[in-house]
């Protein structure tokens, strides 16, 4: 498996264009690292809350998080489609 | 000029035919599809035995699983969007992992879909159990543990009939199948939390919350996992998405954040609305029920409850099982036609056009595990085997960015690279390697099915696999005896290979053997191999008659192969694994073009991996050869030095000069121990028995090498065993010679070990 094989698949890009994209992420990373920190912790507030309130406001925090990162995600990949387009 | 590489964009495609999928699938569509994948079998049969584990921590156990998850999640993003092929996880890891990980990602694949397949069977067994016990329709006083295994093999056995017949849930089927689990979930949850809400002794059920403290909850993630898999179908549907780069990453976050969510209502509401009726906490309850404990749950609030729950539950197993009797089969026959398994599971049925025997072996697989193992076992089997095939999806995105990096077009790139692929692998590993303390069984088989790929791939698929992808031979003459010694001669240019084919015409006739004329036609990287077959006349006009002429005189038997290749090393390679080559011979210019090489790329290359003894010539003719030196360090390598010694003195009785050289301080003792060493391996050589052993002590051996051979006419140079730090600071004692030594130079390098081969390997993959 090589590069002529990912050729073959069509994914490459054309050859002029290699090595003028970058590689970093579109992802607003700083947030993203706070909302998985906080989606850690709110497992362990459902872990240490033992099935009382603790353990639903960290169930909840949860969810909180889990659309907070996809919300993160979606928007990095438009970032990542208007990088690539604008060249 | 030269083509550059297919592009992606439309305006940069060649104009040569390509079939396509019409791209009929939008964001809310493919959407979906992931949720449809996921929400079904799985969260049906597994949550009552899980929150048997786990207890009200179910809830944290599908929680952590949504974190863990969404880490992979990420990788698929990034990878789905910028290779989005039908193979998905399976082709990443053959693009990004050498060697037999390729090889071991199907063939833990097939594994994990079948024993899921065996999972989703023994689930339809229950429900179908549990229906016909209600009815009391279960004959003979059976009961429905007793009649679930016979029930999950009559089921396989209809779904391998079904596949075979090439019938697949499609179109309206199996929208309505989809429509119909989900919509039974989302009432199972609405009633259970009316219940809750109208009963506030319900959240008396969640305390204790962990019950088994946090090794219930690690089990009750590991037995889950398999649920939360079915994200994967979007990027294996990728060739269908409508603007895939953009499509694919936002499905898959979005099928996550709508899924997970609903298996944490599913656990709160299956815990909190059930009343036992007893001491029993809900939660040993539901586990009590195993794979039934989410129906009986459903008798407890839910209008039409039982009914509805064992409807969603035979309709997404067998939804499930025709899925993974699917899947199973179509990565077996993939494996048969990489040549990976036998040819046989690569046949199509004549009638049907349906891959049989795969479907066949499938089948039994599945069937086996149904029956040789309890559900839990058959789960926790599946589990750990996704997530092993996960973990490999995760170091493969580190590869393959490192080595493609910027060559793709991403629709998403993983943040903080690659310390979020490494977090996913730890903890994935952790999950697996915990399922342990549930199920050592389910790990046994795991074990030993991995076990088995691995004697499978080294004795068998690796020659099959390199067979397949070899450089294509496009003019072969063959010899009738298939057990002589072979001798490989690259020959490119005839008037310059005279001494090349005298030594290789040597060599052969000393072992009775015979000689095979290689031409290789270089087609550049950009244009496809197959072009190259208008060279093909040219060649065998200007090149093999020439070296043909020049081969009779020596009166041995010979054949001749063409290749075309992009690297005429990867030709040689493949020469000498198909016609099974006991030597190569080849010529040495005496330069280096490219600074990394130590003598050439392409001779580099062969010394390196060629899996047979090896000669490099340094010289414009092998004539008037009166005297050789030939400098031996150890046993291995002194047995073709003589050999190659004492053939070319015959041929011009000329005399041998032995030489050892050792290290100043070297002990008495090691001293005498080396040299009865190489002693002894000269002692197996007749030719040899005349020869003295002159030992020299000497700081500097190239030196010392390159000052005697300037008193011979023909200098042998060995392979060394020097370590590896030297090798690669100063490079070997062999290059510094070759580039130091004037006069003609025969580099010898005998064959490698199967050891020395593969760490060989692993280093130049690493390189790359």
């Amino acid at each position: 498996m090589g590069l002529e094989d990912l050729q073959e698949q069509g994914v490459l890009l054309p050859k002029e264009e290699w090595g003028k994209h970058t590689l970093k992420p579109t992802v607003a990373k700083w947030w993203l690292l706070v909302v998985f920190a906080a989606g850690v912790a709110s497992l362990v507030a459902s872990y240490l809350g033992d099935g009382g309130p603790l353990t639903w406001v960290g169930v909840g925090v949860f969810l909180v998080v889990l659309y907070t990162a996809t919300i993160l995600c979606d928007r990095a990949v438009e970032r990542q489609r208007e990088r690539m387009e604008r060249r | 000029m030269t083509d550059a590489p297919k592009p992606p964009s439309a305006s940069h495609r060649t104009a040569q035919a390509r079939t396509e999928l019409s791209r009929d699938l939008g964001p809310f569509t493919i959407t979906m599809v992931g949720v449809g994948a996921m929400i079904g079998a799985g969260i049906f049969v597994l949550t009552g035995i899980a929150a048997g584990t786990a207890g009200p921590g179910l809830i944290l156990a599908f929680a952590a699983n949504g974190v863990v998850t969404f880490l992979t999640a990420l990788a698929y993003a990034e990878l789905g969007s910028a290779i989005p092929e039908a193979g998905g996880g399976y082709l990443w890891v053959k693009q990004g992992l050498p060697g037999p990980n390729a090889f071991l990602a199907g063939w833990m694949s097939w594994f994990a879909h079948a024993v899921a397949g065996s999972l989703y069977a023994l689930g339809f067994g229950s429900y179908l159990g549990l229906v016909l016990e209600e009815l009391g329709w279960l004959p003979f006083g059976l009961t429905t543990g007793q009649i679930e295994k016979p029930l999950a093999v009559l089921i396989a056995l209809l779904f391998v009939a079904i596949n075979f017949k090439g019938v697949s849930e499609t179109g309206l089927a199996g929208n309505v199948v989809t429509v119909a689990k989900v919509g039974i979930i989302g009432v199972f949850i609405v009633t259970g939390l009316w219940a809750m809400f109208h009963d506030p002794v319900s959240w008396d059920n969640f305390t204790p919350f962990t019950p088994h403290g946090l090794s219930g909850v690690l089990t009750a993630m590991g037995l889950t996992y398999i649920a939360f898999e079915g994200y994967e179908i979007i990027v294996q549907a990728g060739e269908e998405v409508k603007d895939p780069k953009r499509n694919i990453p936002r499905a898959v976050f979005w099928s996550l954040a709508i899924v997970i969510p609903i298996y944490i209502l599913v656990a709160i509401t299956a815990v909190g609305a059930v009343h036992t009726g007893s001491a029993t906490p809900t939660w040993q309850w539901l586990g009590d029920h195993k794979e039934l404990g989410l129906a009986e749950a459903a008798r407890q609030f839910m209008p039409l409850g039982t009914t509805l729950l064992l409807i969603g539950g035979l309709l997404s197993t067998m939804s499930a099982l025709n899925a993974t009797t699917f899947s199973s089969t179509r990565v077996s026959f993939a494996m048969g036609r990489d040549r990976n398994l036998p040819d046989a599971f690569a046949k199509v049925h004549h009638r049907t056009r349906t891959p049989y025997l795969a479907l066949a072996a499938s089948g039994t697989l599945i069937i086996l595990m149904a029956l040789t193992l309890p559900i839990e076992d058959v789960a926790a089997a599946a589990d750990v085997m996704f997530l092993l095939l996960f973990l490999q999806v995760n170091v493969a995105i580190i590869t393959i960015r490192r080595k493609y990096g910027d060559k793709l077009d991403y629709g998403f790139l993983v943040p903080f690279f690659p310390v979020l692929p490494i977090v996913a692998i730890v903890l994935m590993l952790g999950i697996a390697a915990f399922m342990f303390h549930f199920s050592p069984v389910a790990w046994y088989f795991v074990i030993g099915w991995i076990g088995i790929g691995f004697l499978l791939y080294f004795t068998y698929a690796k020659k099959r696999e390199h067979e397949k992808r070899a450089t294509p031979v496009v003019l072969r003459e063959e010899l009738e005896r298939e057990d002589r010694y072979r001798v490989l001669l690259p020959v490119a240019d005839p008037s310059r290979a005279g001494a090349l084919i005298k030594l290789a015409a040597l060599m052969a006739r000393h072992h009775d053997g015979e000689v095979t004329l290689l031409h290789v036609i270089p087609v550049p990287e950009q244009t496809p191999l197959k072009v190259g077959r208008e060279w093909i006349q040219g060649a065998r006009d200007e090149v093999l008659d020439q070296a043909e002429d020049m081969l009779e005189q020596y009166e041995v038997p010979f054949n001749m192969t063409v290749r075309l290749a992009h690297q005429p090393a990867e030709a040689i390679l493949d020469e000498v694994v198909e016609r099974d080559i006991d030597m190569v011979v080849m010529g040495w210019r005496g330069r280096t073009r490219h600074p990394r090489t130590a003598i050439g790329s392409n001779i580099d290359h062969v010394l390196r991996h060629a899996d047979c003894d090896v000669l490099v010539l340094r010289a414009g003719d092998l004539d008037a050869i009166s005297s050789i030196v030939a400098p031996v360090s150890y046993p291995q390598q002194a047995h073709l030095m003589v050999e190659v010694a004492a053939i070319l003195a015959v041929e011009h009785d000329a005399t041998i000069d032995l030489y050892h050289a050792v290290a100043p301080g070297t002990g008495r003792d090691e001293r005498a121990e080396e040299i009865a060493e190489i002693q002894e391996a000269l002692d197996e050589h007749p030719e040899a028995e005349h020869l003295e052993l002159d030992v020299e002590e000497t700081r500097d051996v190239v030196r010392a090498i390159v000052k005697r051979s300037k008193d011979h006419d023909l200098t042998l140079i060995g392979a060394t065993r020097e370590g590896w730090l030297r090798k690669l600071v100063a490079g070997t004692i062999p290059e510094r010679v070759m580039r130091t030594a004037r006069g003609r130079l025969l580099l010898v390098k005998h064959r490698r070990t199967v050891i020395q081969t593969g760490v060989l390997d692993l280093i130049d993959f690493f390189r790359r």
